[in-house]
Order: structure tokens, then sequence, then C-alpha cells
């Protein structure tokens, strides 16, 4: 699923730190890198581009796995 | 636009690194002595090393160094046009074709002039290039290519100074009526002018006291007005958008595929952005020379034929048999464009150090 997804990706994040409560702001990793990574992610596993003005609506993980997982 | 154009064919390729190494493992309190960030940025990103050029050392320099070298043992006076591209000029004028034409002596009857175009300019020059010698009695034409993205980047900025490096190149194309036809696309959207832009310093903005002045973003990287900025987000989503489309219209245009075309050189923008779009497009990974930026840094103008030779240029000179290449650029603009083209049997394709 697409928070253990994240969790891989982003380097410096630990498995099972995140759950869709987590707010994406108080990751320190959260940052235009991190955005880049998860463009990338979900182009990889969903076949879509999403674009940085969508994730930057997103103010949980909960959020950016709907955007990411929704058709 | 689909073109296609005949008549002429690359005769030889050198690129010029800027001489002075850096590391961003070294840089890391330029970028706010976060150490678990620099490092991050590293790894996702690639990068590693970049060149950079010392004060006092331009485009020119570079792309002079780099055409002596491929015109030696070549009469100078054939040269019928000298095409420079480059987004980081000597001077507001002129323009640095006529500078290097000056420099390198060329004769009066040759057109010279610049393409202001950064990270596509490659592929837009080829295509002027082949078109050059249309209905002309033009034998040879010069195509340099150089920027020292460097130098306008902030220091303290992020998002932008690890990436960029500075280097020029020269190609040569001469007449061949036997050469295979090339293909082009070319395309712009100026909707996304703004996702890559130096505000200040043109005759919008002239540079001032003003516009020297630093302030911090949101993300904590620092601009002044004069400074390049990128939006990296919407540049990456721009170019997963726009390369494969293009990619796939020009090879389909030549009637390349991907098993055979030998060779598939991006825009160096970063390790992390070749690689994506190498899968987005089915090429696997050994046919998309995707080292250039950790080494030498993004390019600009110059990534192309820089990553060109730095991956190929053996087999390029060595080689009888042509190599099928497909070659897409991509950036400030927002502008791309792609070729197709067969490349072989070159006089000099190197890498050569200032």
């Amino acid at each position: 699923m697409f928070i253990r997804l994240l969790e891989k990706n982003i380097d410096g994040v630990a498995a099972g730190s995140l759950d869709e409560s987590t707010v994406l702001a108080s990751l320190p990793q959260w940052d235009s890198l991190a955005v880049l990574t998860v463009i990338a992610l979900v182009g990889e596993q969903y076949g879509k581009v999403i674009t940085g003005r969508q994730i930057g609506l997103c103010v949980t993980v909960g959020e950016l796995a709907t955007l990411a997982e929704s058709a | 636009m689909k073109t296609t154009l005949s008549g002429c064919r690359i005769a030889g390729i050198v690129a010029v690194p800027a001489p002075l190494v850096r590391r961003i493992a070294d840089e890391v309190d330029a970028y706010g002595g976060d150490v678990a960030q620099v490092e991050r940025i590293r790894k996702t990103l690639g990068l590693d090393e970049r060149r950079v050029a010392p004060p006092g050392v331009t485009a020119v320099d570079l792309c002079e160094k780099a055409a002596v070298r491929l015109l030696d043992g070549r009469e100078r006076a054939e040269i019928g046009a000298l095409i420079f591209v480059t987004q980081t000029p000597d001077h507001s004028q002129p323009c640095n074709a006529a500078v290097l034409h000056g420099r390198l002596g060329l004769a009066k009857d040759c057109e010279s002039f610049d393409v202001s175009l950064g990270c596509s300019g490659y592929t837009y020059a080829l295509r002027l290039a082949w078109s050059l010698f249309q209905g002309s009695d033009i034998r040879s034409v010069l195509v340099c290519a150089g920027d020292t993205l460097s130098r306008l980047v902030n220091p303290r900025d992020r998002s932008a100074a690890p990436i960029f490096g500075d280097a020029g190149t020269a190609t040569l194309v001469v007449r061949d009526d036997a050469a295979s036809p090339a293909f082009f696309r070319l395309y712009s959207d100026g909707a996304g002018r703004d996702a890559i832009v130096v505000p200040a310093g043109g005759a919008r903005l002239p540079a001032s006291r003003e516009t020297g002045i630093e302030s911090a973003d949101a993300d904590g990287n620092f601009h002044a007005a004069e400074n390049l900025r990128m939006n990296g987000s919407e540049v990456f989503n721009f170019t997963l958008r726009e390369v494969p489309p293009a990619v796939r219209a020009v090879m389909a245009d030549a009637g390349f595929t991907v098993a055979d075309t030998d060779l598939l050189v991006l825009h160096q923008a970063n390790k992390f952005i070749v690689n994506q779009l190498a899968r987005s497009l089915g090429f696997p990974t050994e046919k998309v020379p995707a080292e250039t930026c950790g080494k030498f840094g993004n390019q600009s103008s110059a990534s192309i034929p820089f990553a060109l030779v730095h991956a190929a240029g053996d087999a390029l000179v060595s080689s009888v048999r042509l190599s099928r290449v497909v070659l897409c650029g991509f950036g400030v603009g927002l502008s791309w464009g792609a070729a197709a083209l067969e490349i072989g049997r070159l006089d000099r394709a190197e890498v050569v150090e200032y």
C-alpha cells in the first residue's frame, strides 16, 4: 500500500513510522525533494502523473494516499 | 511540427567541462549545515561532483577550446555558419557567435548568430543547422552550445546550486548528400515561462543594487532577483508530461524502435529525471546515459553533446556502423525538442579538459 511505499522511498523515514493521520509538514524530510519522490513513486506504481500543486494541497499522509490511489 | 531534413551529417563533437571540481559533500555548510538533508539530495538526484568555471571564464572560452580542437586540421574558411546556443552570453550585445567568430578568425562569408535557449537548445540548433544547408552552398556549420549556469544560481539555494555545472561544446555539421535524413520535433509552452527564470538583469528589470539583495524563501533557500530560480516540482511535472510523447513522435517519424535505437541521449538534468524518463519510455538503462550530471553537473545547453561523447565517443569514432541516436532536450522557456538521426564514423568525439 501507498503508506509503506512512502516510508521505503523517502530517505530517513523509518518503516512503520507513518499512519494516515501523520501531518506531512511535521516530517523533517518533507520538502521539495520529497515532492519529486512522491511524483515519481505515483508515476511508477499507479501509472499516472500527479502535480506538485496537488501534493501541496494534502495536509496528511492519508490525504496523499487518497490522491495517489484514486483513479 | 514534424520536420525531416537531409543533405548533411555530424562530422565531429568535442566537449569541454569547466576546470574547477566541486563536491556536494563539501558544501553542507552553504546549504544550512543539515548533513542528512544534503545526503538525501545527493542520493535521490544522483549528485556527486560538478564542474564550475572560475571567475573570468565564460561559455565563449569553453566553446572556443572545444572548437579549436574540433577544427584542428580542417580549413576554417569552409565554415559557412556559426550558431551559438547559450543562456549566459558574454554581453547583452554583441552575441556570443560574433565574439567567437572573431576569436576563431572565421571568414566574413559566415552567418553567425545566437540561439537564446538552454536545455532544449541543442536540438533547436541542430534543426537550424540542417536547414541552413537547404538552398545554399554552405559546406559546413559549426554549432557551439555552452553555459555557465553555476554563476547564476545563489550559492545558498540548495534547490539549484548543487545541480548546475559549466561546460562548452562544439559540433561540426558538414554537407553530405548521401547522408540519411534527420528528424526533428520542436515544441514551446511560454505559459510556463516562470518555472525557470532569472528575473533581473535584462531590459524588463535592469540590474541594480536592489536586484542583488538576497532573501530566503519558504524552504529556506536564498535568492536575489539576479539569480536563476527553478520551480523543481513544476519542471519535473512538465518533463514527465511532455518528454515521452515528443520522443515517441520523433521515433515514429524516423521509423526507429526502442529495440533498434542504439542511444537515447536526454538532457542531463539529473540522474533521477533521466532514469524516470528512460523507464517511462521503456528503454533499457544501458541505452540511456545518465552519469553526466553526477560527475559534471547539469550543463544546460551543453549537456546533450557532452553526454553523447562522454558515453559513446570512442564507438562513434571507431565503429564502421552508424548508430541510431535519439536526442531530447527540455527546459527553460518552457521549450523542448527531440531529434532522431544516424551518427557515426566521426572524425572526433571526445571530452577535452579546459
